[in-house]
């Protein structure tokens, strides 16, 4: 046997074996991911059981952890009996007006707080966080009285049971200005100076060159809006009076009990809730993270 | 910005500005309310083309349903129009905050004890103490029990009429009383003894893990709500008599407590708090591994449908020294002080109160009518046995500060039942905290 | 100097010259036209936000010196609501518990996110089933998330304490002992709250320029050392907004609370914004609950200084 050919085999040894270890590496990484996912998904079937189930109750010894039967009663309720489908359209309205709303306003003041220079800036800015801080339950009332108030004011277009009064007054985030100034900041500065030096307008250049770039931030931030909205309960709770005028969440809560609650309609609703939902995610999620993300973030 | 700013508080304190300013309105209704009222009724409809707001938290998922069938009769008959609005027990408080500081309150609301001087002495409710006295009541005051509308009435106002009561009760597996020969307790130390002997018997015949009592005694279940009547069978209460001096330290509330603790920590014969919630234990009831249970009334409907496969019936909840009342809250009707429709909505106060529609609305969700010629039993034995209690009702006192005392009187309890903390000690820091409460403001 | 000379003699040139009063108008005349774009941009946020936002907010420290003034009159009282609060032990109890709470989550939300992330963007295939797998949880409202952990945690039924009875170890109770609850809760918003910071952190991997790795690889830098020294520092400016955005709220704590424990036991679980939720709404003590408010409001900032200097600095540094 050759020197060569000796050399050759001992690299090929030692190649199987790093392929070996990294294919060990990658085995034990998605039996970890693998773990992680369970963890997530799993206690969804604690749903799904009580929702197909004749039961009033959610809990049975013995356990059942799948459905034994296939009883659709529980969505029937619900679709029936109720306002559902009301609910879930107005929950989209509700939840799709302050996403593009808050995008709108969120991206414009986070340009100017990137990379306009105006008097005042830094103490503007740091107050506008710091309303991020005070718990949302404590300017519930007074923000209630406030609409209740606009209701003259705005011909009616803000006020109790309207799209209006449920939407405008979750549109303003401080987060979402945060989220979108750390994104601009990070985009390169020569990019602005060439096209101001080109004379054009600080419209032009958010239309042209930012907005392009910042597509990726605006779907995080979107979805972002948009979830936390899906969710939201104690505003829509206040300003909708109406079976008609409210949202999924406060319309699943006025079907509990005081003592006695029937969980396989909660649960069914719940089912429901989370179908549309997750299609929105899947539809943006090929969106969600984009490398370029990453810059929304930093500093 | 800060034009903004000023122009936006403008509206704000215009809105406190208008809540004071509908005061002389609503005196003015009130002074409307001492005439006579609609003496006849049968010159066509006299509230036609009024709307009214209605609110109310539901007993169960099938109240809006329900409430279809059950106003358009009123409706018919007053030409009154009613606008029901479903709200959720969940986080009812921070609603009823927001509705109730505006100008245009729900007209009518469903009210508990806890809630109805909490908002009614900041204003919210009319008295309807001249209403009830007045001549188109005067048929309807005499069944309505003296220490229900007694409870309900703070410093000789009523802020709401009483509708409903509740009371709870003790269920008993039979067929694990029967095996381990024992009779259904009368008094709280016959039921620790029952609870022991069952559970030995049941271990005996290899029936492991079968428990003894259960009844809520965390903050999170209501403790207070299936303990309190305790406190009222030792002759004792966690607050005086004029509602002005708190006695959480008093003797009656801790040995109430010790009791309570004692099951628990001591004779075993209920589980720890938090191993298993109200609507776990219910489970283990119906499972058979649980040989008696202190809970709702309204349970005999979820049991009867369940068909358990064993004997059980419901009992008063055992007294100490063969002493038993039943403790609980009052359901009411509420006026908004602010309605500008008061006489229509007195109109279904009425209707929403009247014997035929409490016996209707009960024999639906199970709660005992708060008048006695209403029946809910819909020819159910026990439901029957279980409204007869009224007579030994010895309920919540509303005030404006009594929930927060629950509040203080639900942590003691839990602390007291966890078996790490004397009741002592957590009581005496409950005293603190109501004392606190009651002097403020 | 000649050439200068020439041109402040040209009579064109004097022309252009303003006097001192001329400039200073032409200034100030220039320094408005800039702040119309300005206006333009940021006005509509602004202008939202001081009407929905900073008005209610400005309301709210006005009513911490005041009893009453939602459903009743206010009536000013000065600073008794503050001593008031700084002399309640159920508050102190509830700081500590949020403390606490905000310290574990953030150091487990995170340090699962990262270990959970940096696997993501080593192993591509399926990454986009993990992704949305892992962000599921939130899609729960918390009324159901509450009571799916009631049956996790259940103590016959749980599956912890299934595993647990299978090992013959004793099982758990989980909500009625301390720190238990808390720790549920912990994991409770861990669960609904990792697939965001997953995400998150996943994106700032992908944005470490690959080139960089490499020459770490070929350095022979292990994957736990290029872990340490290319990946921690380059995602530290994306951890200072995560720290800031995490104590805000983190500090808000209060669905879960809700719905698993309402606060017990033996006062194990209560937070900050169940205590002023309790005060503002059950027991209508507007004032202890704006003085409460307004209080949380100046500790985080507080603290959002803190992370911000110490974080910030550092990330300066390493950039």
């Amino acid at each position: 046997m050759s020197l060569k050919s000796e050399h050759t085999k001992e690299l090929h040894d030692l190649a199987l074996q790093n392929s070996r270890i990294r294919r060990t590496k990658s085995v034990i990484a998605y039996a970890v991911l693998g773990l992680f996912v369970f963890a997530s998904v799993g206690p969804i079937i604690y749903i799904i059981s009580p929702a197909f189930r004749e039961s009033k109750s959610l809990f049975s010894y013995p356990p059942q952890w799948l459905p034994n039967s296939f009883y659709l009663g529980n969505f029937k309720f619900l679709l029936s009996e109720t306002n559902y489908i009301r609910w879930g359209i107005n929950t989209f309205i509700f939840a799709t007006g302050v996403t593009v709303i808050a995008l709108i306003i969120d991206t414009l003041a986070g340009y100017a707080f990137a990379r306009m220079e105006f008097p005042g800036k830094k103490i503007i800015f740091g107050l506008v966080l710091a309303t991020l801080m005070v718990p949302t339950a404590a300017l519930l009332a007074p923000t209630y009285l406030l609409v209740r108030n606009l209701d003259d004011w705005t011909f009616g277009l803000i006020g109790l049971d309207t799209y209006g009064g449920l939407i405008i007054p979750m549109t303003v985030s401080p987060l979402g200005v945060f989220m979108m100034r750390q994104f601009i900041e990070t985009l390169p500065k020569g990019l602005f100076e060439a096209a101001r030096i080109d004379g054009a307008s600080e419209w032009r250049i958010f239309t042209r060159i930012v907005l392009p770039l910042m597509k990726p931030a605006v779907v995080v931030l979107g979805i972002f809006v948009f979830m936390m909205q899906w969710a939201n309960f104690l505003w829509p709770l206040v300003i909708t009076t109406k079976d008609e005028t409210r949202v999924l969440t406060v319309g699943i809560a006025t079907l509990q009990g005081q003592f006695v609650t029937n969980w396989g309609v909660i649960a069914a609703a719940t089912l429901m809730t989370l179908a549309p939902i997750t299609l929105v995610f899947l539809f943006f999620q090929r969106w969600f993270v984009q490398a370029s993300m990453a810059g929304a973030l930093k500093q | 910005m800060f034009l903004a700013v000023l122009g936006a508080t403008a509206l704000v304190v215009g809105a406190c500005g208008g809540g004071g300013s509908t005061t002389p309105d609503t005196q003015a209704v009130v002074a409307d309310t001492q005439a006579p009222v609609t003496e006849d009724t049968v010159a066509a409809l006299p509230f036609e083309g009024v709307t009214l707001t209605f609110g109310k938290a539901p007993h169960g998922e099938d109240e809006k349903a329900n409430w279809g069938e059950w106003l358009p009769e009123f409706e018919a008959q007053t030409g009154i129009k009613v606008e029901l609005t479903q709200v959720p027990w969940d986080q009812l408080e921070a609603l009823y905050t927001a509705n109730f500081a505006s100008d245009t309150p729900y007209d009518v609301t469903y009210q508990t004890s806890t809630h109805l001087t909490l908002f009614g002495e900041r204003g919210t409710f009319e008295d309807l103490t001249a209403r009830i006295n007045g001549a188109d009541f005067a048929g309807d005051l005499p069944n309505f029990p003296a220490g229900v509308l007694g409870a309900s009435t703070y410093n000789n106002k009523l802020y709401g009429l009483p509708f409903v009561v509740g009371t709870t009760a003790m269920f008993a597996n039979l067929d694990m009383l029967k095996s381990a020969g024992v009779e259904v307790p009368t008094s709280d130390v016959e039921l620790v003894a029952a609870a022991k002997a069952i559970i030995a018997d049941q271990k005996a015949k290899g029936n492991k893990g079968v428990l003894g009592f259960y009844t809520p005694r965390t903050v999170a279940d209501y403790g207070w709500y299936f303990t309190l009547q305790d406190v009222h069978n030792r002759g004792g209460d966690f607050l005086s008599a004029d509602g002005k001096t708190a006695l959480m330290d008093s003797k009656e509330v801790k040995e109430s407590a010790q009791f309570a603790a004692d099951m628990i920590c001591k004779d075993k014969v209920q589980p720890a708090n938090g191993l298993y919630n109200r609507e776990a234990a219910i489970e283990l009831f119906k499972a058979g591994k649980l040989a008696f249970i202190q809970d709702e009334p309204s349970r005999v409907k979820t049991f009867e449908e369940a068909v358990l496969p064993f004997a059980w019936d419901i009992y008063m909840p055992v007294g100490h020294n063969g002493k038993a009342t039943q403790f609980a809250t009052t359901g009411h009707w509420a006026i908004s002080a602010k309605s500008k429709n008061a006489d229509a909505a007195w109109e279904l106060v009425k209707f929403l109160s009247s014997a035929a529609f409490n016996s209707t609305y009960n024999q639906r969700y199970g709660f005992v009518p708060a008048r006695l010629d209403a029946d809910a039993s819909g020819g159910n034995e026990k439901l029957a046995r279980n409204a007869s209690w009224v007579a030994v009702w010895d309920g919540l006192k509303t005030s404006p500060k009594v929930s927060q005392l629950l509040d203080e009187y639900a942590k003691a309890l839990e602390a007291a039942t966890s078996c790490k903390t004397s009741v002592d000690d957590a009581f005496a820091s409950a005293q603190k905290g109501a004392t606190e409460a009651l002097a403020q403001g | 100097m000649d050439l200068v000379e020439q041109n402040l003699s040209d009579p064109d040139w004097q022309e252009l010259t303003m006097s001192d009063e001329e400039f200073r108008r032409a200034r100030s005349r220039y320094k408005l036209r800039a702040l119309v774009p300005v206006v333009g941009f940021l006005g509509p946020f602004l202008f939202l936000w001081s009407v929905f936002l900073a008005t209610p907010m400005v309301w709210s420290i006005w009513l911490s010196f005041n009893t009453g003034g939602l459903i009743d009159e206010a009536k000013f009282v000065g600073l008794e609501n503050w001593s008031r609060m700084l002399s309640n032990d159920e508050l102190v109890r509830s700081l500590k518990n949020t403390a606490t709470y905000v310290v574990i989550a953030i150091f487990v939300v995170f340090s699962l996110a990262l270990l959970i992330a940096s696997l993501l963007n080593s192993n591509k295939r399926g990454q986009n089933f993990f992704k949305v797998a892992l962000y599921f949880p939130l899609l729960v409202p918390p009324i159901m998330a509450g009571m799916i952990f009631f049956f996790l945690t259940h103590y016959d039924m749980g599956i912890i304490n299934l595993v647990l009875q299978a090992m013959n170890q004793e099982k758990l109770n989980f909500l009625g002992d301390n720190p238990n609850a808390l720790l549920t809760i912990v994991s409770l918003e861990v669960w609904r709250g990792l697939g965001f910071w997953v995400l998150f952190f996943l994106a700032g991997l992908q944005s470490i320029p690959a080139d960089l790795i490499d020459a770490a690889k070929i350095d022979g830098a292990g994957s736990m050392r290029r872990f340490r020294k290319i990946s921690i520092p380059t995602l530290r400016p994306l951890l200072l907004f995560a720290v800031i955005i995490a104590l805000i709220f983190n500090f808000q704590l209060f669905d879960s609370v809700q719905v698993l424990t309402k606060g017990g036991p033996v006062l194990g679980t209560t937070s900050v914004v169940w205590f002023i939720y309790k005060r503002l709404f059950a027991f209508q003590d507007i004032g202890l609950a704006y003085a409460t408010s307004v209080g949380l409001l100046l500790l985080v900032v507080v603290l959002t200084v803190v992370a911000y200097g110490f974080l910030g600095k550092k990330s300066e540094n390493s950039n």
